[in-house]
């Protein structure tokens, strides 16, 4: 009791003072009509920043389109009994033009070689590789270049695609990638042409 | 008396809508759905995809592959130290793979999203049983690269 009032002034308030004064406070308040729509703001506020925010940070999904190389047993007779179906574009058959790279772990490094030449950088296998297409037509590297990406065993999957990605920058859209990581045994592929 | 008098002549106060109530029940429901969220895509947060600077977005359906890392150990055909799933399908070795996709037919596109840091091992018999099932082709799902 002593409290309020003290605070509203030093002579003792009367009641018919504070009735008013609290009278004038709702007035004022009726003025605005409506609902208060502070705190529903407020609220919508920060769905709309959370959502705008989650969708800026997951971004939409981007695609590479990859064959499939089909495994040298499935190639040469069938080892596993069932024939598979022979699609009509099968990676093996419509290039002219047929590039190997290799993907390899070597002493920690992921390397690759183009064809047979000696590993060195993904960087430096694409850039070569680029030199390889440079003076091609758009169409011919379109239809007839293909390349073939050869994953060894303990290369992560994010350099694969990485090659894949770099490969296909170049305007090759024929990108391969062997559904068999390459063994240290059988590490030399055997010469193709 | 007089102030009433002359703001608002001989009418009743007007009693806005108390929307707390409304605030609070909205608030409970958002958290809950925020949580419920956070646990249905639990298992996809655990994949990260690889960054890619180029690529192609598609609104074309198809059924999707999920690979991600997995404390197993591998048995014979089995995929080892990898969950595979097919849509919501989890299955344990390539000919299960394989099965599912050759029941579900090889016409649609198949989308394959694989975890960035999974060895290549882990994922290259996901493409053999898909080159088995005669799928010639899959689309490999990235994060776009900032």
């Amino acid at each position: 009791m002593s409290g309020p009032s003290r605070s509203e002034s030093d002579q003792p308030a009367p009641r018919s003072r504070r009735r008013l004064r609290r009278r004038g406070a709702l007035d004022r308040s009726s003025m605005h009509f409506g609902p208060n729509m502070t705190p529903m703001v407020d609220v919508v506020m920060v769905i709309l920043v959370f959502f705008m925010a989650s969708a800026a940070f997951v971004g939409p999904e981007w695609f590479l389109k990859a064959l499939i190389a089909r495994p040298p047993e499935q190639q040469a007779g069938n080892a596993g009994g069932e024939p598979p179906k022979t699609p009509p574009t099968a990676p093996a058959t419509l290039s002219t033009m047929r590039l190997t790279i290799a993907i390899e772990v070597v002493e920690g490094r992921t390397l690759a070689r183009l064809n047979d030449e000696p590993a060195r950088e993904i960087d430096q296998i694409l850039a070569s590789l680029s030199d390889v297409v440079r003076g091609l037509d758009p169409g011919v590297i379109a239809q007839q270049v293909e390349v073939l990406v050869r994953p060894g065993v303990g290369v992560a999957y994010r350099d694969v695609v990485r090659v894949h990605e770099g490969v296909q920058k170049l305007g090759i859209p024929r990108v391969g990638i062997a559904a068999e990581p390459d063994r240290p045994a059988a590490a030399s592929p055997p010469a193709s042409d | 008396m007089r102030r009433r008098s002359t703001v608002n002549p001989g009418q009743p106060v007007f009693e806005a809508v108390n929307v707390t109530p409304l605030i609070d029940v909205v608030m409970v429901m958002i958290i809950f759905f925020l949580i419920v969220g956070k646990l249905a895509t639990d298992a996809d947060a655990r994949l990260r995809l690889p960054q890619s600077g180029i690529g192609t977005t598609t609104q074309q359906p198809g059924r999707t592959i999920t690979v991600t890392p997995s404390g197993a150990s591998a048995a014979g055909d089995a995929f080892g130290g990898v969950e595979v799933r097919l849509e919501q399908q989890i299955l344990r070795t390539g000919a299960e793979l394989e099965a599912a996709l050759r029941a579900g037919g090889t016409d649609a596109p198949v989308t394959l999203r694989a975890h960035r840091d999974l060895p290549f091992e882990a994922v290259a018999p996901v493409l053999a049983a898909c080159s088995r099932a005669g799928i010639i082709g899959v689309r490999l799902a990235t994060e776009r690269a900032p």
